[in-house]
């Protein structure tokens, strides 16, 4: 039979690795799918951590205050004193009413309603004390009591169902994540186990002929590792240049340690179910 | 060299071998002969270490094996050589890769590989068909090649399960002829066959039936 050109590099690539074509074919295909595999991880990491959601969130969140009419200069100082003294207050805003001005131009006609425009405090809140609603309510209780707050918006509602969304999402991933990882595990253990299957003959001829454990059982596991190793690696290259994500380096070597545990623990399954 | 005592077999409660009792000298050729079923076969492979015996004690040159541990198994495979009815070569590799394979698990060099596989080939008749992949050879070749591969270690003990069993009497004639010439050179020889015209060629032989040994 006349081999084509992938057919002759096929068979030039199994020389070099010093694999049958079956064992070449089946190495091939289990990089790819751990390749597809990280890639999954890598997203799902990237989709709860890398759009910072959270972050964000977290971050920008902040309570709005309406101050009283005609406060002196001194009552004001003490009004955001005693506000910056509440539990799990980060820091205080006091905007002028020019300063509000400025900022609801672009929406509202705000010649109509300068004269009943009030100054306002942004209360910012502890990031940690922000996705627990009953500390939510406990600081807007705390500040609703401080004399000169005419009224507080703390969009409590909004931030229940905002954290609620939050933590789906990072419960979602982790899942996601878990899974995919038991699966990148099987699939290392699912080749290994074929391998073994494909070369049988030859392992018996091996040990037959006074080959060690090691010398049968370490090749085996090294090729579990490097096909974890070498699909993580292809992985985190698609997505740091064919689509340019956010992932860094520190995730890149978590997945090599993920994909060397992957490959050994396969490896080492694979191993033991077929007695070798 | 082999010394078996009081060597029992059962597989599960039926018995395979019972009462053995064997010894094989250094430089001996041991024909074991017997009808299919006699026991032949587990002998070799109790002596090979592919299975441990329900009872007795096996000795191969002065040391206890019949409890080895799995991990020390290959040390004393490597001082025997294994020649099987069916060849057990792997047909798609050529006769250099085939036997090269016996070398590689001894971590020897290159070059002493090169050496001991033109030299055992060399034995057996076949240097001339080093490169040629086994599935083109014939019956008789392969288990020329088989052979080669038992000795390339230079064994002291080469034990062979039925290797004329699937040749012609005349391929039989001659890989037996290549088996006394190889017990002349000082390899211990134990070969199990229910051909009792190879018989000829033994120094003394065992016959068993029905898993025990008979005069």
């Amino acid at each position: 039979m006349k081999r084509g050109f992938p057919g002759k590099a096929f068979l030039m690539l199994s020389k070099a690795f010093k694999m049958d074509s079956k064992e070449l074919f089946f190495f091939l295909s289990s990089t790819f799918i751990i390749f597809l595999v990280s890639d999954f991880i890598l997203g799902f990491k990237w989709f709860y951590s890398g759009i910072s959601l959270r972050e964000d969130f977290l971050s920008s969140y902040r309570m709005v205050g309406i101050l009283k009419d005609n406060l002196s200069e001194k009552e004001l100082k003490r009004v955001l004193t005693e506000i910056e003294a509440v539990e799990g207050v980060k820091r205080v805003v006091h905007l002028k009413k020019e300063e509000v001005i400025n900022l609801i131009s672009g929406f509202v006609d705000v010649e109509k309603i300068t004269r009943f425009l009030p100054d306002v405090v942004e209360i910012y809140i502890d990031e940690k004390w922000i996705e627990n609603i009953e500390n939510l309510k406990m600081i807007e209780k705390s500040i609703k009591k401080v004399e000169g707050i005419e009224y507080l918006d703390s969009a409590k509602e909004n931030v229940e169902s905002t954290v609620r969304f939050i933590r789906y999402v990072k419960k979602g991933s982790r899942f996601f994540i878990a899974m995919l990882s038991i699966g990148g595990i099987l699939i290392i253990y699912n080749f290994i186990y074929l391998t073994i299957y494909s070369i049988q003959k030859k392992i018996e001829i091996m040990k037959f002929v006074g080959a060690s454990p090691g010398f049968i059982k370490i090749p085996l596991i090294l090729r579990g590792i490097a096909t974890g190793i070498l699909g993580s690696f292809l992985s985190w290259m698609f997505m740091k240049f064919a689509l340019h994500s956010k992932v860094f380096l520190k995730e890149f070597l978590y997945l090599l340690l993920y994909s060397v545990c992957a490959g050994g623990i396969g490896s080492y399954l694979a191993l033991k179910s077929k007695k070798v | 060299m082999i010394e078996l005592y009081h060597l029992y077999k059962y597989y599960e409660d039926v018995p395979a071998l019972e009462d053995i009792n064997l010894k094989i000298e250094k430089g001996d050729m041991v024909i074991i002969t017997g009808p299919s079923g006699a026991g032949k076969t587990t002998l070799l492979k109790l002596i090979f270490m592919e299975e441990k015996p329900t009872k007795g004690q096996i000795l191969f040159m002065g040391q206890n094996i019949s409890n080895i541990k799995k991990n020390e198994v290959h040390l004393y495979r490597r001082q025997m050589g294994f020649v099987f009815q069916d060849f057990r070569l792997i047909e798609e590799l050529s006769v250099y890769e085939n036997l090269s394979l016996a070398m590689e698990v001894l971590w020897y060099s290159k070059k002493h590989t090169d050496m001991k596989i033109r030299s055992a080939l060399q034995e057996v008749g076949l240097l001339h068909k080093i490169y040629v992949p086994v599935k083109k050879l014939s019956g008789g070749e392969q288990q020329r090649v088989a052979i080669a591969r038992s000795i390339i270690n230079s064994p002291p003990l080469l034990l062979a399960d039925e290797p004329t069993g699937n040749l012609d009497p005349y391929l039989a004639e001659e890989i037996m002829k290549l088996f006394k010439t190889l017990n002349y050179r000082g390899t211990t020889v134990v070969i199990a066959t229910h051909d009792v015209g190879l018989l000829k060629y033994a120094r003394n032989v065992v016959k068993l039936e029905k898993g025990r040994m008979v005069p």
